[in-house]
């Protein structure tokens, strides 16, 4: 168990943040320079995030996840230029996702976007090829699913062409939900990711709309070799 | 006298209405106020379990300016801050901004939509439990509230070791984990949720996708 001791500085810095936070993201930069600035009591770093952050902002991006990011840094008590990196990760992976998941993402899309492609093997061809399936309906939560399944050991691709088969053929959030939540706890118990990943599709395929004609069913046999979105 | 007759809720009750005059308007909320007087107060006989130690507030200059400066901030963007060629998506919706005595209601504009779009843009009240004997405050934090410890407080049920706080949170895939005593972070138990690693952070979280119903 990973057991930080907060200091009673930074329970402090904290519970500025409190009172900081809810201006930080939707202020001036001045206010979002506040915010960031309680974060550390480092001067430069905090203007290093503040640049960040503000350098988001400009382009459109969410910038919550950003400072989220910066926060949770603290929190764990990183190294001042790692929190600084890792800002600038979910910077690069913000404006990533916003790109692939074109042209109207939400901001919570892009969050799940940034999310997921902070998983090694999901691509912003990925997040294109959920996007296709719903051009119009924010994606939050079939991008999070994919990004569970592939955290949980289920190849990227297969991940991906199981997640956008099923919102083809109708599959609901809980419904995707559920299918991510069941695998993982099948991995849990000692099950092969894949090996999970198909009998809970079986149990929710017959549920759904059948497949296109050409289309074969979604089943972890006829996409074991799993395929490129 | 019945079972129920028994029950000290009926009681009181039934005394009170016994008292009841026929034109007293603040009759009714008397009995309810006894009634739930009688269900909150604890048995006498059972012992008492403090939820929290007291806690110490101490407000410094420091906190004070702060809140002049969140206060003075707000006023500013709401009188100047308006930009009309920015959609209102622009400001990412905050959880922590969101009362969490409203959690458990349905989305209305209680919660705060992030997007002109279908429900499932939509914050989705999600519990967090955990179980400690030990615990004397307990809070979560994760990516919807910017792991902030204070943002949302866990409460524990009279006479069990359960924790629990209801947040809405938007639709999606989220880190999280528990602050337990002020100190110690720990992630969630329930095998349920799974456990993934900040690959920039290199820390683990548990994790929680929340989908519209």
């Amino acid at each position: 168990m990973f057991e930080p001791r907060i200091s009673r500085r930074v329970r402090a810095n904290l519970a500025l943040l409190a009172v900081f936070a809810t201006l930080g993201a939707s202020a001036s930069r001045a206010g979002a320079q506040d915010s960031i600035a309680s974060l550390s009591g480092d001067r430069e770093t905090a203007a290093q995030l503040a640049r960040i952050v503000n350098a988001a902002r400009e382009r459109g991006l969410p910038v919550e996840p950003i400072i989220a990011k910066a926060q949770r840094g603290a929190l764990v008590h990183a190294a001042p230029a790692k929190i600084v990196a890792a800002a600038q990760a979910v910077a690069r992976r913000l404006s990533d996702a916003r790109d692939a998941l074109a042209p109207r993402p939400t901001p919570g899309d892009i969050a799940a976007g940034e999310d997921a492609l902070s998983i090694t093997g999901v691509s912003t061809d990925a997040l294109r090829a959920v996007r296709a399936v719903s051009p119009t309906r924010p994606v939050a939560v079939p991008i999070g699913v994919l990004a569970q399944l592939v955290a949980s050991g289920v190849p990227a691709p297969k991940a991906t062409a199981i997640v956008t088969e099923l919102m083809k053929r109708g599959a609901t959030n809980v419904q995707l939900v559920a299918l991510g939540t069941d695998v993982n706890a099948d991995v849990v118990a000692g099950t092969r990711a894949d090996a999970a990943l198909g009998v809970r599709l079986n149990g929710l395929t017959p549920l759904l709309a059948p497949a296109a004609a050409g289309q074969n069913a979604v089943t972890a046999a006829s996409l074991a070799g799993g395929k490129k979105p | 006298m019945s079972d129920s007759e028994r029950d000290p809720v009926v009681r009181r009750a039934i005394e009170e209405l016994r008292r009841l005059p026929s034109v007293e308007p603040d009759a009714v909320r008397r009995v309810v106020v006894a009634a739930a007087a009688a269900r909150i107060a604890p048995p006498v006989d059972e012992p008492v379990v403090p939820l929290e130690s007291p806690r110490r507030v101490r407000v410094s200059i420091l906190i004070g300016v702060a809140a002049a400066a969140a206060f003075v901030g707000f006023a500013i963007r709401g009188v100047w801050m308006h930009e009309p060629g920015r959609p209102p998506v622009e400001t990412f919706a905050s959880t922590a901004d969101v009362p969490t005595a409203n959690a458990a209601a349905p989305a209305t504009n209680a919660l705060r939509a992030v997007a002109s779009s279908p429900n499932d843009a939509l914050p989705i009240p999600q519990q967090f439990v955990i179980h400690s004997k030990t615990a004397h405050r307990i809070s979560v934090v994760g990516d919807f509230n910017r792991w902030n410890p204070a943002s949302a407080p866990m409460t524990r049920s009279p006479n069990s070791a359960l924790w629990s706080v209801t947040i809405p949170i938007l639709p999606g895939r989220h880190m999280y984990g528990f602050i337990v005593d002020d100190s110690t972070f720990t992630l969630d138990p329930d095998p349920r949720f799974p456990k993934a690693r900040d690959a920039d952070l290199g820390v683990e979280g548990s994790v929680v996708i929340v989908g519209q119903p």
